[in-house]
C-alpha cells in the first residue's frame, strides 16, 4: 500500500513539475562562497555573490 | 567591468539586509584585469578590501602595476608586503580558484551575480536587483 | 467522442487537409526545413563560440549571449535590451529560438536571413559597437578560429562565414516537444482542461489565431497596434540619441525632431507600415516578458488585457474582444502551458 501510494505521489509530481517551471520557477544555484571577501551580516535574508573583473 | 553603482545603491538602502560576496573573473584577454584581483586580494589580506574595491571600479580602465602601487599607497597599506604580494603572485590561487568555479558555473559574463541563487548576466539598473531583493524579503517573511 | 476528440481530430484535419500556414491553423513542429548551413555539426559549434565571444563587442564586455541569455529562453529580461556601455537600446531583445522559422529579423523587418542579421548588432553603435572590418581581422588572430573555418565551412575567416556560423547555431535552437505539438499529434493528455479551453478561445473569440498560426504562431508580417510608450523612455536623453541616429541612418527626413518609434516605416517608408512592428512567435512565450517591441507590458495578464481592449491608440488592426475574466485565464494557461517546449540545454563553449 505504502509503494502504491509512494509511486501515485511520484507520477503526481513528475507530472506536475514540467508546469512549475513553466510557471517561471527559477533555477538556484548554490555557489560556495569560501574566504572570499565580503560585507554585511552573516544570517542577512539576501546574499549577492557577485563575479566581476575590474577592469 | 565591476558591479556599477546599482550594487552600490542596494547595499546602501538595503543596509544590514544584504551579505555581499565578491568572487574574481578577470577575463584572460584585458591586460591588467588578473593583476588588478590580485591587488585587490592583497589589500584583503592587510584588511583594506573594500577600500581598494571601490578604488579600482572608480579608476578602472587605469589599472597598470604602477597605479595598483599608488592606489594601495592611497589607502595606506604596507607597501612593502603589498609588493612582496604582487611580486610573488601570493594570491594568483585564490583568483584561479574563483575563475575555475565561474567555469563550472558555466558563466561567460561579467559581472555575473547570483541574489539569493538566482543569476544575474550583464549590468543591470537598480530597479531591477530592486525587484528580485523585495519578492525574495517578502518569501523570507512569509 | 468527447469534446477534447472532437477538438483535436478537427484540428488535425484542417492541417490535413490544407497543409497550408496561408489556412491559419495551428501546426507542430516535427520536421524543419534547415538550411544548407546547418547541415554540419561543427558550424553550430563554431557559431556557438563565436556567439558566446565578447571579442564581438567593441570593448570586450558584450557577447550575443549577453542580451540573449540561454537561460532566459535567449532574451535579457529587460523592457528594453541591455546595451554598449554609456549607451541605451531602444528596443526589446526577442529570443533567438526558432529563429529558423522567420522570415524577416528585428521588429522592423531589417533583415531577411539570420546570414544577414548577424552583423547589425555587432557593429551597431549602442550594441555591442565593433566595426565589422575590425572583427574579421580580430577572428583571424586567433589561431583556432583559422582551423576551425577550414573545418567547419571549408573556408578561411571573413565576416560571410563568421555571419553563417552564428545563423547555423542559432538555427540549431528549436523549441521542441511543446505540449502543443504532441497534442496536435493526436495526444489528448497533453493539454489541462483549462489550457483546450484557451486554445478554443485562441482560434475563436480572441482571434489571436489572425496573425499567430503555424509551426512559429506567426505571420511574418508588421502591424501597428497602438502599443503605448513610456513616457520615461520619450524624454531619456540617451534614448533619444539612438532614436534620433537609428531613424537618420535610415534616412528618415525629420529625424531630429522623432519623439517616437515608427518601426517598419523607417526601413520601407510605405505608409502602411507606420509604428508597425513585426508579430512575434509566441512558441516560449512564458519566458520572454516583458512584452512587446519596447516591453511595455512586464505580464501576460497586461497582454491579453491590452489585446481584450482593442489594442492601443490609433490602431486598426484589432478590435475588442470582450472577453470575461475566466477566458482571459484560460487564454493564459494556454499560453504558459502549451507553447513552452523541452528546455534547451546549452553550456558554455570554451573560447580560444
Amino acid at each position: 500500500m505504502r509503494k502504491l501510494i509512494s509511486s501515485i505521489f511520484i507520477i503526481a509530481l513528475s507530472l506536475l513539475l514540467p508546469l512549475f517551471h513553466s510557471l517561471g520557477a527559477e533555477h538556484r544555484v548554490s555557489v560556495p562562497v569560501d574566504n572570499s571577501p565580503y560585507q554585511g551580516p552573516e544570517n542577512a535574508p539576501i546574499r549577492i555573490i557577485k563575479f566581476l573583473d575590474y577592469q | 567591468m565591476g558591479v556599477g553603482p546599482a550594487i552600490q545603491k542596494i547595499m546602501r538602502e538595503y543596509k544590514g539586509k544584504v551579505r555581499l560576496v565578491i568572487k574574481h573573473y578577470p577575463y584572460k584577454y584585458r591586460d591588467f584585469a588578473f593583476i588588478s584581483s590580485e591587488a585587490a586580494l592583497a589589500a584583503h589580506e592587510q584588511g583594506k578590501f573594500w577600500e581598494m574595491h571601490e578604488l579600482l571600479l572608480k579608476r578602472s580602465p587605469r589599472l597598470d602595476r604602477r597605479s595598483l602601487e599608488q592606489y594601495a599607497t592611497e589607502i595606506g597599506l604596507d607597501m612593502q608586503r603589498f609588493k612582496e604580494a604582487m611580486d610573488k603572485k601570493k594570491f594568483a590561487p585564490l583568483i584561479e580558484k574563483d575563475l575555475k568555479l565561474a567555469q563550472s558555473l558555466d558563466l561567460y559574463n561579467t559581472p555575473t551575480i547570483f541574489i539569493n541563487g538566482i543569476k544575474i548576466v550583464g549590468n543591470r539598473p537598480y530597479d531591477y536587483y530592486k525587484r528580485i531583493i523585495d519578492e525574495e524579503l517578502r518569501n523570507v517573511k512569509q | 467522442m468527447s469534446s477534447n476528440n472532437i477538438l483535436v481530430v478537427t484540428l488535425c484535419f484542417i492541417i490535413l487537409l490544407t497543409g497550408n500556414p496561408a489556412a491559419k491553423t495551428l501546426e507542430p513542429i516535427d520536421s524543419l526545413p534547415l538550411s544548407e548551413n546547418n547541415k554540419g555539426y561543427k558550424a553550430i559549434e563554431l557559431g556557438k563560440r563565436l556567439f558566446f565571444d565578447r571579442r564581438l563587442s567593441g570593448d570586450g564586455t558584450m557577447s550575443c549571449a549577453t542580451c540573449h541569455i540561454p537561460d532566459m529562453a535567449f532574451t535579457d529580461g529587460m523592457e528594453i535590451s541591455l546595451s554598449y556601455p554609456t549607451t541605451k537600446n531602444w528596443r526589446n531583445t526577442p529570443t533567438v529560438i526558432n529563429s529558423v522559422l522567420h522570415r524577416y529579423f528585428f521588429w522592423d523587418g531589417r533583415a531577411k536571413t539570420l546570414e544577414e542579421q548577424a552583423p547589425f548588432p555587432i557593429m551597431s553603435s549602442f550594441e555591442m559597437n565593433l566595426n565589422l572590418d575590425y572583427l574579421e581581422e580580430k577572428i583571424r588572430q586567433v589561431p583556432e578560429y583559422n582551423r576551425d573555418f577550414k573545418d567547419a565551412l571549408n573556408e578561411e575567416v571573413s565576416l560571410k562565414g563568421i555571419a553563417k556560423a552564428l545563423a547555423a547555431f542559432q538555427k540549431s535552437l528549436i523549441s521542441r516537444n511543446a505540449p502543443l505539438d504532441r497534442y496536435l499529434k493526436g495526444d489528448t493528455n497533453a493539454l489541462s482542461e483549462d489550457a483546450k479551453k484557451g486554445m478554443e478561445l485562441f482560434v475563436g473569440k480572441a482571434g489571436c489565431i489572425k496573425c499567430h498560426y503555424g509551426k512559429a504562431l506567426m505571420d511574418n508580417k508588421f502591424h501597428h497596434l497602438g502599443v503605448p510608450e513610456r513616457p520615461e523612455h520619450i524624454e531619456d536623453p540617451q534614448i533619444a540619441i539612438t532614436r534620433r541616429f537609428v531613424a537618420k541612418i535610415h534616412g528618415y527626413k525629420d529625424y531630429k525632431l522623432l519623439k517616437e518609434d515608427l518601426g517598419r516605416y523607417l526601413i520601407t517608408k510605405d505608409k502602411k507600415d507606420w509604428k508597425a512592428f513585426k508579430t512575434p512567435s509566441l512558441r516560449e512565450v512564458s519566458k520572454t516578458a516583458p512584452y512587446m517591441h519596447n516591453g511595455y507590458y512586464q505580464s501576460l495578464e497586461e497582454v491579453i488585457d491590452f489585446f481584450n481592449r482593442g489594442g492601443g491608440e490609433g490602431n486598426k488592426a484589432l478590435r475588442p474582444l470582450n472577453l470575461t475574466t475566466t477566458e482571459k485565464a484560460y487564454l493564459k494557461t494556454f499560453l504558459i502551458e502549451a507553447l513552452t517546449g523541452e528546455e534547451l540545454k546549452i553550456t558554455h563553449p570554451e573560447i580560444p
